[in-house]
């Protein structure tokens, strides 16, 4: 399993995961780029630790919007979530995710930080530590 | 998070469905695995924990470099087989969908020598594979 810090900005924490699975108690407040879908299961596992912000991968979006159902989960737990589109990444790689995830969809609370659709995600959680 | 097993044959063979792969553990010795987990490389590795006579997972849109379903190619490198259900069929995320409404969309030759169809349901699909198999180790 795959987890690390990047530094990339001195105003937050940022952490790369193959799966939301590997998120713990010292994650509060990060920025966390899993490579996990964006469903039901990985919102739940997300919503136990209060992060600054996630992302997943939108794993297509499917049936009822299944591949980003997190985003609302989230949302109701006031924690910016978004997702990048899974023909920009390969889901279950991180640093594929890091390096050229596009977003593709973000909750309310994403869009209030100032994050936006079609935006490199590397690029605009750079922004959003170095501010 | 969902783990439900569910006895599907008379020889005590039984399908664990969980919403994610990561639940699985050293009970699932010899089980049919239905996850509504990705078919990537992180999904794979927890599959391959265990000994597993197949294993389901969603297969995410495919998406870039057939991500979505690039485990299936992992587990045929040990002979298990493995496969996926389509995205627009099953919840990804959500074991009980996966179980109830997926259809097969990908499979590794494992799995299609083991019989397994692409198209067929999930579900029937795993009901009939438990059929061919002994009773599980003890």
């Amino acid at each position: 399993m795959i987890k690390k810090e990047i530094q990339c900005g001195p105003n937050g924490r940022v952490v790369l995961m193959d799966s939301i699975a590997a998120i713990s108690k010292e994650d509060e407040g990060a920025i966390v780029v899993s490579a996990s879908h964006g469903g039901k299961a990985a919102g739940e596992v997300a919503g136990r630790v209060p992060l600054g912000v996630v992302f997943f991968n939108d794993a297509g979006v499917g049936k009822n919007n299944a591949g980003i159902f997190a985003l609302t989960m989230l949302e109701e737990k006031g924690i910016a979530a978004g997702t990048v589109s899974h023909v920009s990444a390969r889901i279950g790689d991180p640093f594929d995710m890091w390096e050229n995830g596009i977003i593709s969809h973000l909750n309310h609370k994403a869009l209030s930080k100032g994050f936006k659709i079609g935006e490199r995600i590397q690029d605009a959680i750079v922004r959003l530590v170095s501010e | 998070m969902l783990v439900e097993k569910v006895y599907v044959s008379g020889k005590g063979r039984f399908v664990m469905i969980m919403d994610s792969i990561t639940s699985v553990g050293a009970n699932d010795e010899g089980a049919i695995v239905v996850s509504a987990s990705h078919g990537g490389v992180s999904a794979a590795e927890y599959a391959l924990k265990i000994p597993l006579a197949a294993v389901f997972f969603n297969d995410a849109g495919v998406g870039k470099d057939e991500a979505g379903i690039a485990g299936l190619k992992m587990l045929q490198e040990k002979g298990i087989p493995a496969g996926a259900v389509s995205h627009e069929t099953a919840q990804i995320g959500d074991g009980k969908d996966t179980w109830e409404f997926g259809i097969i969309s990908n499979l590794n030759n494992a799995a299609r020598e083991a019989g397994f169809q692409v198209q067929e349901k999930v579900r029937d699909a795993a009901v009939k594979f438990a059929d061919t198999l002994s009773s599980p180790p003890a």
